[in-house]
């Protein structure tokens, strides 16, 4: 695998992370229980 | 009436300071695993041994650890602007050196200092950001702040392997062009810091004076209603208190899967293709 390659794979993870925080931090202000937002986002 | 104030104040406060704010951290991120990238190729010119190579991912940290909690009381006695600039300036002219490593020495030296330099930018950025919002929108705002770890391995990851496909070019080694055209503009940006960041919301003489005073307001409220529950905490005693410790360990499982990912990932995915 070229270098080149290497980091559009490497990249695949971090923007599966952009969706996960965006939508994490949405519903943590909604239901306003940074607590249990929290412990769900650990556990997953 | 009062809700079209808040909405406008913070969407404006949001407007102006977020985007510098994630631009910071963005780099700050890319400036610290691009070490990863440039490991692709850098180790074999250098002549690095895996464990010579981890040593200095470590020595980052030996210096980034112990400045954390000074830089971040300093911040709060000199102001964001001028703190954070610094920061800026001088983790980008040691990220620019890492061009210059010639050898094992040199590369732990660097990275031990890239550390120090780095050192309080993220709690400052947190305690920054607390200055300017209300404890309703706090969530939201730090994950934006935060979005930049993902965006920086998303955007960062491709750039930074183009850009060592420039080996070669003026007779300069593709990973050290790298470390050139990624620490740089973090220099500059220190500099448009100096210039922008307003230190506290009195100060932002960009805020209408009703925005201005609905901010102050409410946040002078808000701390209020926090001291009145909670008595003042010294910094020894909020560095036992059971909270921190358990927010501590949180932090360390996070930081250590995510900067394992971002030092190590590249050369697995290289090695094991």
């Amino acid at each position: 695998m070229s270098n080149f390659a290497v980091g559009w794979v490497v990249a695949v993870p971090s923007v599966v992370g952009i969706v996960a925080m965006l939508t994490g931090s949405y519903f943590a202000d909604r239901i306003a229980d940074k607590r249990r937002s929290l412990s769900v986002l650990m556990l997953v | 009436m009062s809700d079209q104030i808040e909405r406008a104040t913070i969407r404006k406060v949001a407007l102006r300071l977020l985007p510098l704010v994630f631009l910071l951290y963005l780099l700050s991120l890319v400036d610290r695993v691009n070490v990863g990238f440039a490991a692709l190729t850098m180790n074999k010119d250098l002549g690095l041994t895996p464990y010579t190579y981890s040593l200095g991912v470590a020595a980052f940290f030996f210096g980034y650890i112990p400045c954390e909690i000074p830089s971040n009381l300093i911040l709060e006695r000199i102001g964001a602007r001028r703190w954070i600039g610094r920061i800026a300036i001088t983790w980008g002219i040691a990220a620019s050196a890492m061009a210059l490593v010639s050898g094992e020495r040199s590369f732990l030296l660097v990275r031990f200092l890239l550390g120090i330099a780095e050192a309080g930018l993220f709690p400052g950025m947190l305690l920054y950001l607390n200055y300017w919002f209300p404890s309703a929108y706090r969530a939201r705002v730090n994950a934006a702040l935060v979005l930049a770890i993902p965006a920086a391995g998303a955007f960062g990851a491709p750039i930074a392997t183009s850009l060592l496909e420039l080996d070669g070019l003026f007779g300069v080694a593709g990973w050290k062009w790298m470390f050139l055209v990624e620490g740089v503009p973090t220099i500059l940006l220190g500099f448009v810091v100096l210039r922008l960041l307003t230190d506290r919301p009195e100060n932002a003489t960009w805020l209408a004076p009703q925005n201005r005073t609905w901010l102050e307001t409410t946040l002078a409220r808000e701390r209020a209603s926090v001291e009145a529950v909670h008595s003042r905490l010294s910094v020894s005693r909020a560095l036992i208190d059971p909270r921190v410790l358990l927010l501590c360990c949180t932090y360390f499982a996070f930081g250590t899967i995510s900067y394992s990912m971002g030092y190590f990932l590249p050369l697995i995915v290289k090695t094991g293709a």
